[in-house]
């Protein structure tokens, strides 16, 4: 693995084609009671299809908000991010949902499941917001909840299932869409520690089908897992050690 | 006792905080010096001594905590802290605050003033008669005969003498005199009342006295009349001699004897009296002849008192046996007739019988206004509480107890009941000044005198309803913050599931409630205002469109021959005058308080069912009255000049009664016989409306005014003037016969139409306006609930954000949970009202109470209000900004 | 009442308030001075908890507080017996006897 900062120029694969995502000098500054905070301050970072990278860094150092503007929660005050190529730090609140949807998978730390809704309709959620049909609906989120082991529950509501169960099933819902990368906020940070290893154990057993996951963790422990980890520090990327 | 004084005590102490603490420091002052002193005594220096004495007591300051602690009621303490705190979370968040004070404050002062308002004219509608609940009225009826009757004065006598329940009879007759003002006429309402008129309703003159026994009876024979304070206010500019005046009455010297209280109106509601006069005086007044000793008329409106301690259905029953007796005694006049006893709220001869299902159905509909502002009302506070569930858990982490917990929120909502219950109040009294506004005089010159008096007790019980209701729900916090397993509840916030916006039952439930009432409220409107309108536009059977106008030769003092020369004369002349198309007379308009001559029948074959008597009404009309009025004559012909005393007697009847007794038969030709006088029937004219738009149509006919003439007349002209260039052409006229005389009021007919059936308008404005309300509630309370849904939501709508959600789809999420309920609140509201609305069945006017176009008028509007109320919190959620919402 | 271990057994104050006050009104320290007395030096009542239960008893209305003069000429507020204070004093001695009378017999039987 190769350091993607501070020149990301340097860390295109070898065939030459566009990462999959790429941040470029991104900022972000929050107004505050006419005091400005800088949040990200030149953040360049690239991530490759099929990567697993994590992000790591003591709390307030900016992590969520990298990962919020990855994931089109949120724009950059200032920079670039391209995804599968194309511009979209300025898109229209319609195109950013659509991307949203299309592209990014969601795995949160509180594991924001929809007490409503069964696990299945929980799955099914992103997938009504693209107008599919029911039956593609249906093989959708058969397949993703198979892949995380909880297809005997899906007829359950998210009060029945224990905490790791209901990681498993949030992790369903980012799959479900076939996204082109998964974005994790700390996802075993509600979870005791077996059930956290065994989160780990599906992002990395995901990763192993040629997943691409970026995921934000304080924890080293977890972050070993990922192929590299971008160090934060104060809104920026620190000089890192090489990932293993 | 000790408990309760020690309270008192505290209380005491607590009011006079101030002063029992400068009393106690200068106690202990006392105590100290005291010390000091005898200190002094065993030898100590001054200094030394005061020292040891303050070392000796101890702490001052702690000893007074301690002491004001025993004084001090705790919770009062408490009280005020958690009354302050109220007020700041009431101020924290204004909106809602004002809401529900608004939502009460509406609910509390409509239903006030209304039940007030009801109370007043229905249960206690004479404010100075003491004994009002052993007061009922008194009717005749005829067996078999739907409707009432009077009572005779010869009956009245015999009731009054053979009765040994009730206490006293009155008579109670309405009726009106023409008072001469300078060079105008001025009309007066006169009661003929039986002597011991004041004396039984305990109603004492202001000034000199009521009737003396003996000068009920008497033909004529005792010219006295009892005025208003309000006639002495503005007729006699409070003369203070005017005991002994004279005044002209309908061409008799009355002596003035006494003057009524100010607050005393007489006993006919909706009106109030000038003069009253005794029985005696009946021939005067009545155009219609001497009665005082015919068993068979039957023209006293009564009222009986009846004994302490008896109940109606005893007298009734002692009523029933003298109507008996007076039958087996009397039954050429009295077979099939009964007294009945009818509570004062029934009373049909008056306003009472006109409004009491108005204001039925206004009380129902404000009712209806309450349930839905407290259901507002919690829905509100539900809303609160939700969001104040961190709060309330937090307070029980910190070691609140649930006692504790629940005292604070009932401050909180005794302060929002409190405010609103004088906000409450504020709105009775002007609602009380809009609802005497919204009732004008039915007749010009007539003045009204509705009750504007609000009464305290429904003021408590409406204040009561909205307060318990507020305090009801103002601890649901606290039963839920309660219920919480504190563990149970950390764990749950930490949990990965969101519960914000899953839907409450119990506020489903409210809002179900609310719009359901509010359909109801809106369904019944709907159907109101288009009976209202059919009522307006549809015909009631003859041409409005014509000048009725009166001449009163009776007060003038005319004869009946007098009268039939001058009103013979002035129809040949009217008839003449430019611009009109006919003319003819009639003893009685139509849609009139004045009423229809009636008579037992007799009809050649037709035999009538045992112990029942047919009886017909029937008016007095000239040649061309049908041609003037429109009515058409189906078969035969219309009265004809000719047609006076020197023919045999001649009827039109109209097709109910030729129907009815002629059935099967040509009517025509055939004789009915009246008061002994057998008439040919020589017309049958179709129906017409005779006093309301809404009665069934009833047997009526009419004999020629020339062969039964009378001194008091009607003029109706078909003209195609104004009613004013009739009345300058009419005056010049009456003028012309005789120069002291002008013709009393000129009106189109359609105009009396309006004025009779102002209950109906006012029903229909009332309800109106209620529904208006209702539907200004309901939807404050939709869109309370569909904006705390939202802020409720704010995680979950941001997790929509994040999987893709578009502002479409969260619009249509929120907008499809808000219009769910609407639409069950619908469905709900659309069956309770399809059973309701048949109870109104006597206020519609050819709708049905399950008319298609008002349920879907209220269908459409409600959903519309609905559609703003859930857009506007839709719309927000589009607005949330996911990262702040994920990260809560 | 074993939680709050006072110097006097819980409740006993007040009594014996009522009974200094049984023939003759007092002022504070007058009070003191009679339990004092009475009790032959073996009770001393503490300021502290005097006034408080003075106060505690007058909002009970078992005595009544008026300003007076004492015996040195000094403005006082002098305490005296109600009715219902005198009641109360006759049940809480036959109460007290009572008990003690029980207390005794446990305490002598063992």
């Amino acid at each position: 693995m190769t350091i993607t900062s501070p020149n990301p120029h340097t860390t295109s694969r070898a065939n030459g084609s566009t990462p999959l995502i790429r941040l470029n000098d991104v900022t972000k500054v929050f107004l505050t009671d006419e005091v400005e905070t800088h949040a990200l301050s030149g953040i360049h970072l690239d991530i490759r299809d099929g990567e697993y990278v994590s992000i790591a860094g003591p709390s307030g150092c900016g992590k969520s908000t990298l990962l919020s503007i990855l994931g089109l929660l949120d724009t950059p005050s200032n920079g670039n991010y391209t995804l599968k190529g194309k511009e979209v730090a300025n898109l229209s609140f319609a195109e950013r949902a659509r991307i949203r949807n299309r592209e990014i998978g969601f795995i949160f730390q509180s594991f924001n499941l929809i007490g409503d809704l069964t696990v299945y309709e929980n799955v099914e959620l992103p997938l009504t917001y693209r107008g599919m049909s029911a039956s593609d609906r249906k093989a959708f989120v058969t397949e993703a909840l198979d892949r995380v082991g909880m297809a005997h529950r899906a007829k359950h509501l998210p009060s029945q299932l224990s905490g790791g169960q209901q990681q498993r099933v949030a992790v369903a819902r980012a799959l479900a869409g076939k996204p082109a990368i998964l974005l994790a906020d700390e996802p075993t940070g509600n979870l005791d520690s077996k059930n956290g290893e065994a989160v780990m154990d599906l992002l990395k057993e995901l990763h192993a089908g040629g997943a691409t996951i970026c995921m934000v963790t304080h924890d080293t422990h977890f972050a070993e897992h990922a192929d590299r980890t971008v160090h934060l520090f104060d809104g920026h990327i620190a000089e890192e050690p090489i990932a293993a | 006792m000790p408990q309760v004084r020690a309270w008192f005590y505290r209380l005491l102490g607590l009011l006079r905080k101030k002063q029992r603490d400068t009393e106690m420091a200068e106690e202990f002052q006392q105590h100290v010096d005291l010390l000091t002193e005898r200190n002094i005594v065993a030898g100590m220096s001054a200094k030394e001594a005061r020292n040891a004495a303050l070392r000796e007591f101890g702490g001052v300051e702690q000893i007074k905590e301690t002491a004001r602690e025993q004084r001090i009621w705790r919770w009062a303490d408490e009280f005020f802290r958690d009354l302050r705190f109220g007020a700041r979370m009431l101020l924290r968040n204004p909106g809602l605050s004002i809401l529900i004070i608004l939502c009460l404050t509406l609910g509390i002062g409509t239903n006030a003033a209304v039940l007030s308002w009801i109370e007043g004219i229905l249960i206690r509608p004479y404010p100075l008669v003491p004994h009002q609940d052993r007061m009922f009225a008194l009717i005749g009826t005829t067996r078999g005969v739907p409707g009432h009757n009077g009572l005779s004065y010869p009956d009245f006598l015999d009731l009054e003498k053979n009765s040994t329940l009730c206490e006293a009879f009155i008579v109670d007759r309405i009726t009106g005199t023409t008072l001469s003002v300078g060079d105008r006429a001025e009309r007066a309402t006169v009661g003929i009342v039986s002597a011991n008129y004041f004396d039984a309703l305990g109603v004492k003159p202001i000034l000199g006295r009521g009737f003396r026994p003996e000068e009920g009876t008497g033909r004529n024979a005792y010219p006295v009349a009892v005025i208003s304070y309000r006639t002495w206010k503005d007729r006699y500019n409070f003369d203070p001699n005017i005991i002994g005046r004279a005044q002209y009455m309908n061409g008799v010297q009355h002596t003035i004897i006494g003057v009524a209280p100010e607050r005393f109106h007489g006993t006919f509601i909706g009106y109030s009296f000038s003069f009253w006069v005794p029985t005696s005086m009946q021939e005067t007044f009545d155009a219609t002849g001497y009665k005082l000793e015919d068993r068979g008329a039957r023209w006293i409106e009564s009222y009986a008192f009846l004994k302490p301690g008896v109940s109606r259905q005893q007298a009734q029953a002692e009523l029933n046996s003298i109507s008996q007796r007076l039958e087996n005694d009397f039954p050429d006049t009295n077979r099939g007739h009964e007294n009945q006893l009818v509570p004062l709220w029934k009373t049909p001869f008056n306003g009472a019988g006109n409004m009491s299902s108005t204001l039925a159905i206004t009380m129902a509909v404000v009712f209806l206004v309450l349930l839905i502002a407290c259901a507002n009302v919690s829905n509100l506070l539900l809303a609160r509480s939700l969001l104040r569930r961190h709060e309330m858990t937090m307070r029980l982490a910190l070691g609140a107890g649930r006692r504790r917990l629940v005292k604070q929120l009932i401050t909180e909502g005794l302060l929002l009941s409190l405010i609103a219950a004088a906000g409450g109040t504020a709105v009775a009294y002007w609602c009380r000044n809009a609802l005497v506004l919204a009732f004008p005089p039915p007749l010009p010159g007539t003045v009204i005198d509705y009750p504007g008096q609000i009464d305290w007790r429904v003021l408590a019980a409406s204040a009561g309803i909205c307060i318990a209701s507020t305090l009801l729900f103002a601890l649901v916090p606290a039963i839920r913050a309660s219920d919480v397993d504190l563990s149970n509840a950390l764990k749950a916030e930490a949990g990965g599931v969101l519960s914000g916006s899953s839907r409450s039952r119990l506020r489903s439930a409210l809002v179900l409630v609310q719009v359901s009432l509010s359909f109801i409220l809106l369904a019944g409107t709907g159907l109101l205002l288009q009976s209202l309108i059919k009522m307006q536009n549809a015909s009631p059977g003859f041409n409005t469109n014509v000048v009725a106008s009166v001449v009163d030769l009776f007060s003038a003092g005319y004869k009946v021959d007098r009268a039939k020369i001058f009103h013979t004369q002035l129809l040949d002349r009217v008839r003449t005058l430019p611009g009109v198309e006919s003319a003819a007379l009639t003893r009685v308009i139509p849609f009139s308080y004045n009423v229809f001559s009636s008579a037992p029948i007799e009809v050649d074959g037709y035999q009538p069912p045992p112990n029942e008597q047919p009886t017909v009404e029937y008016i007095e009309v000239t040649e061309d009255y049908f041609t003037t009025l429109g009515i058409p004559i189906v078969s035969g012909r219309e009265f004809m000049r000719t047609d006076d005393e020197n023919v045999p007697p001649l009827a039109i009847i109209n097709e109910t009664m030729a129907a009815k007794y002629w059935s099967g038969k040509n009517a025509l030709g055939q004789r009915v016989k009246v008061k002994d006088k057998w008439m040919q029937i020589v017309g049958i004219a179709k129906n017409a409306n005779y006093r309301t738009k809404i009665e069934t149509p009833m047997p009526f006919f009419y004999v020629p005014l020339r062969q039964n003439f009378r001194v008091q007349n009607t003029l109706l002209i078909r003209t195609r003037e104004t009613p004013g260039a009739m009345m300058n052409a009419l005056a010049r006229e009456v003028h012309a016969l005789d120069a002291n005389l002008a013709p009393l009021i000129t009106d189109r007919l359609q105009d009396q139409i309006d004025e009779i059936s102002y209950s109906q308008r006012l029903a229909v404005t009332l309800v109106a306006i209620f529904g208006a309300m209702a539907l200004f509630l309901a939807a404050i309370g939709l869109y309370g609930v569909m904006s705390y849904t939202v802020s409720q939501g704010t995680r979950e709508f941001g997790l929509r954000m994040a999987l893709g959600a578009g502002a479409k789809d969260l619009l249509r999420l929120v907008m499809s949970r808000g219009l769910q309920l609407t639409g069950a609140g619908i469905v709900i509201g659309a069956s309770a009202a399809v059973m309701l609305t048949r109870l109104m069945g006597n206020l519609l006017y050819k709708v049905s109470p399950r008319d298609p176009f008002a349920f879907g008028t209220a269908f459409v509007i409600l959903f519309v209000v609905a559609f703003i109320a859930c857009f506007l919190p839709a719309l927000r959620a589009t607005r949330i900004d996911p990262v702040k919402a994920l990260r809560v | 009442m074993a939680k709050e271990k006072p110097d006097l057994v819980y409740g006993t104050l007040d009594m014996l308030i009522l009974k200094a006050l049984q023939h003759d009104p007092r002022h504070g320290l007058g009070i003191a001075d009679r339990i004092h007395q009475m009790s032959k030096d073996i009770l001393h009542v503490e300021q502290g908890s005097l006034y408080p239960a003075l106060y505690r008893l007058e909002a009970q209305g078992l005595i009544k507080a008026e300003w007076g003069i004492s015996d040195n000429n000094r403005k006082a507020r002098y305490y005296k017996l109600t009715a219902a204070g005198r009641k109360q004093l006759a049940a809480e001695q036959e109460h007290w006897s009572r008990i003690t009378k029980g207390i005794d017999l446990v305490l002598s039987g063992a």
